[in-house]
């Protein structure tokens, strides 16, 4: 135990001088950061990599986690009014206008992996829409396989309807 | 030589230079990570931002110390100098960059690593970057239970006491 104790003591004082010389190094250059950041970094840029890389998810799994996600429907308006989801948002996909900064903005307050996006079969506009987001900075962004038509096959609740 | 099997097995010559093995390659690593760090830390910044786990007030601290203490123990760990300290410090910091992968995995981010290289790099993250770090836990592990440090600094100190007394 006081062998344990020893090295803890010696790992602790290796951290703290070597901390103490990065801060040295860091007040000297010219380049140093500002110990404590005076605005937030912009995590939220495009990277090539990352782009379009939302994650399908089977209807059928999709119940599990419903109270936990943000439901996005990408479908029209008018199919959007028919019935959709309990609580879904509905931003209607367009391949020749994505998303603006006022529909992406307040669908970061959910949080990374807390979007799931429903759309229809026919454009696949969920994976498009899904796909958008993604590249828009949201992280963990999820979509229906399949649709909306995949939601009422797995028996999902549907509000709205007529 | 005397002492039970096991405290034999620990205490076989030949964990010296195993040890020095596993010292020059996972110090390497660490000599090899804190590079990009120490060059550009507000890159650096970026990629503990990007995880989504720091306070923004300790983030700037973070990116200015973490890659000197990569440096410095990994130094240390390679001379085997307070070998066992060093090994102590290099498995903690690899138990905490595996806790935020971990944390990033679990919310399902897409980001990369940021372990050796910018966020612009393509690393991402996956179970394949927690299954390496676990690796890399192994030679630090064996470190610190086997190796002493006779090949190295703390063995040239520990003869030279001896040939003094």
């Amino acid at each position: 135990m006081r062998v344990l104790l020893r090295w803890l003591g010696q790992a602790v004082l290796l951290t703290a001088v070597s901390s103490l010389l990065g801060l040295l190094v860091n007040a000297v250059r010219a380049d140093g950061l500002p110990l404590v950041a005076k605005r937030p970094y912009e995590i939220y840029t495009d990277c090539p990599e990352l782009i379009a890389q939302a994650k399908p998810m089977a209807a059928t799994d999709a119940a599990g986690i419903l109270g936990a996600v943000q439901v996005i429907d990408a479908r029209g308006i008018e199919a959007f009014a028919a019935g959709h989801a309990p609580g879904a948002i509905s931003v209607p996909y367009s391949a020749l206008a994505p998303p603006g900064k006022e529909q992406i903005e307040p669908l970061r307050a959910f949080g990374p992996g807390r979007i799931l996006v429903v759309g229809d079969t026919e454009l696949d506009s969920g994976q498009l829409l899904a796909a958008d987001l993604a590249t828009a900075g949201l992280t963990g962004v999820r979509y229906v396989d399949g649709g909306f038509p995949a939601w009422q096959e797995a028996g999902l609740p549907v509000e709205g309807a007529p | 030589m005397s002492g039970s099997a096991p405290s034999r097995f620990r205490h076989h010559p030949l964990h010296g230079w195993l040890g020095l093995l596993a010292r020059l390659g996972l110090g390497g690593v660490f000599l090899g990570a804190c590079a990009y760090k120490i060059w550009d830390p507000h890159e650096f910044g970026l990629s503990i931002a990007t995880y989504e786990i720091m306070p923004l007030s300790l983030i700037n601290l973070m990116a200015v110390c973490l890659p000197w203490v990569e440096l410095i123990i990994g130094l240390t760990f390679i001379a085997g100098l307070w070998t066992r300290a060093s090994a102590l410090a290099i498995n903690g910091m690899l138990l905490m960059f595996i806790v935020a992968l971990f944390i990033a995995l679990s919310r399902d981010m897409q980001l990369s690593c940021g372990c050796f290289a910018s966020q612009e790099a393509a690393d991402e993250i996956g179970m394949h970057t927690v299954i390496r770090d676990f690796g890399m836990l192994l030679p630090g592990l064996y470190v610190m239970i086997f190796d002493d440090g006779r090949v190295g600094v703390d063995g040239w100190l520990r003869n030279r006491r001896a040939r003094a007394s």
